[in-house]
């Protein structure tokens, strides 16, 4: 399966917004992907009127599954998220790294 | 309510321009049709796929995206309408449980389960690049998040292509408030520059991320908010399709900007800007690859070695790069974003500098075409 090409692998600090990253076993970035945060903090709520026709309302106790397609990438090892996402209604600045795992080659 | 309201009936291919391993694949769930409706699933689904063919870029790209119809029955028909937002009260036993008025106040916002949308989807079609759920109700709403979800209503399908903007192209909001412009507490924009490419800190015309695609003439900040305790909405002082930096997007009215006056991120039924439609063709260009011509340049580079090309053209028409792509398999080429120079003559140059950075010589080709 073909999936977009990475991002440069080099930015992100600073930043803010969410990204994943796949990295090899010396921590070096392999493959980095910005997109729109999956963890629902809120919805996007839209109108047919034009205008101001998309909003945002937070979630209350945000929960639930995501999926992130990563590439197979022959020296990845780890799978880093990084999120700058806060309270919902607000942003938090730069993003830090909010979660990693180790990543088992099947087989 | 759930799973149990209903089955799967199965995936059809419904644009087919190859195999799913080498297209972006686009997957449409039927939701709250019963098995006697799918034949209507199947011609809504098919205006939706004529929405999306028509909305520019993806028109141009069009030859690298499949799409597939997965037909779910569902025992009835619709979504619930919950009264506590003001809706009729009815309720219909489906198989994403799909409901109108999602957080209990907001009627509009049109929620499925996405945990069974997923699972559905990893079984149909394990190479979904984005997945949309079709609801089978005449009332607006919809929502989005890793699945799209909307209904039938006339332009709801715009939602769906919105939130392909996000999911599948990590584009920002570019609008200038999160609730409405009433709200306390959005007038300036914290610190730290979006990492998404449609938003930006930076007007500076020196340094800011989509700098190639402003014009010499144009002013950088183009539209700035002179009270950022109110949205901005003036009309745009340069005419439409105008890339610079206008002040108010991601939901604050002051501190950020966006690339056009509006953008199909801002409001919909509105054109993707031309930031957002440079950035889906970089993204989708390599599974369209086969069907585009590369017109403009095809060179041979040693390792370790740049080249830069210089392309005129007449007028002032804008200029995308929109991909290179090399000739050799496991090639590293990286290009520098074009420069930009607009000559005595009305006339723009541009350049482009192509480095091989891998160890092997390879075989190169890139194009560009006006914005």
């Amino acid at each position: 399966m073909l999936l977009p090409p990475s991002h440069a692998v080099d930015e992100g600090e600073g930043q803010s917004g969410f990204w994943f990253t796949l990295r090899a076993a010396d921590d070096r970035p392999v493959y980095r992907r910005v997109t729109h945060s999956p963890i629902r903090r809120d919805v996007e709520v839209f109108s047919p009127e034009p205008g101001e026709n998309i909003r945002r309302v937070p979630v209350d106790r945000p929960s639930g599954t995501f999926v992130l397609l990563v590439p197979d990438v022959e020296d990845a090892r780890v799978l880093t998220l990084h999120d700058s996402a806060g309270e919902a209604r607000a942003l938090a600045g730069p993003a830090r790294e909010i979660a990693r795992f180790e990543l088992r080659r099947a087989g | 309510m759930g799973t149990s309201d209903g089955h799967v009936v199965g995936t059809t291919k419904i644009v087919d321009h190859g195999s799913p391993a080498v297209r972006w694949n686009v997957a449409i769930v039927a939701e709250g049709y019963t098995s006697g409706q799918l034949a209507q699933f199947h011609a809504d689904a098919d205006a939706f796929v004529h929405t999306l063919s028509t909305t520019p870029p993806f028109d141009e790209l069009w030859c690298g995206i499949n799409v597939f119809r997965i037909d779910v029955a569902s025992n009835q028909s619709g979504a619930d309408d919950p009264t506590a937002c003001g809706g009729s009260g009815a309720t219909a036993a489906t198989y994403f449980d799909a409901r109108f008025c999602g957080d209990g106040v907001t009627q509009r916002l049109l929620v499925v389960d996405d945990s069974i949308v997923h699972t559905v989807v990893n079984a149909q079609l394990p190479q979904a690049h984005v997945i949309l759920v079709m609801v089978n109700s005449t009332e607006y709403g919809g929502s989005g998040g890793g699945v799209a979800t909307f209904s039938l209503a006339p332009g709801a399908s715009d939602i769906g292509i919105h939130e392909t903007g996000h999911t599948a192209f990590g584009f920002a909001d570019e609008y200038d408030y999160y609730s409405d412009c009433s709200e306390a507490g959005h007038d300036h924009h914290p610190a730290g520059e979006p990492a998404q490419p449609n938003v930006t800190l930076d007007a500076n015309r020196a340094t800011n991320k989509w700098r190639d695609l402003v014009a010499a003439s144009t002013a950088m900040p183009t539209m700035s908010n002179p009270d950022c305790a109110h949205c901005d909405r003036r009309a745009s002082p340069v005419p439409a399709g105008t890339v610079g930096a206008f002040e108010g997007a991601h939901y604050y009215r002051c501190g950020a900007y966006r690339p056009e006056h509006n953008c199909k991120m801002r409001e919909l039924g509105q054109p993707f800007c031309a930031v957002c439609r440079r950035t889906i063709r970089q993204t989708l260009g390599r599974f369209a690859a086969c069907c585009t011509s590369w017109t403009f340049g095809d060179n041979t580079l040693a390792a370790g070695q740049s080249q830069r090309w210089w392309l005129w053209w007449p007028g002032y028409p804008g200029f995308e790069v929109i991909g290179v792509q090399p000739g050799t398999p496991g090639a590293e080429l990286r290009f520098e974003t074009p420069g930009m120079q607009l000559n005595p003559d009305g006339s723009a140059t541009y350049f482009l500098t192509v480095s091989n950075v891998g160890a092997a010589t390879v075989r190169y080709a890139f194009r560009g075409k006006a914005v």
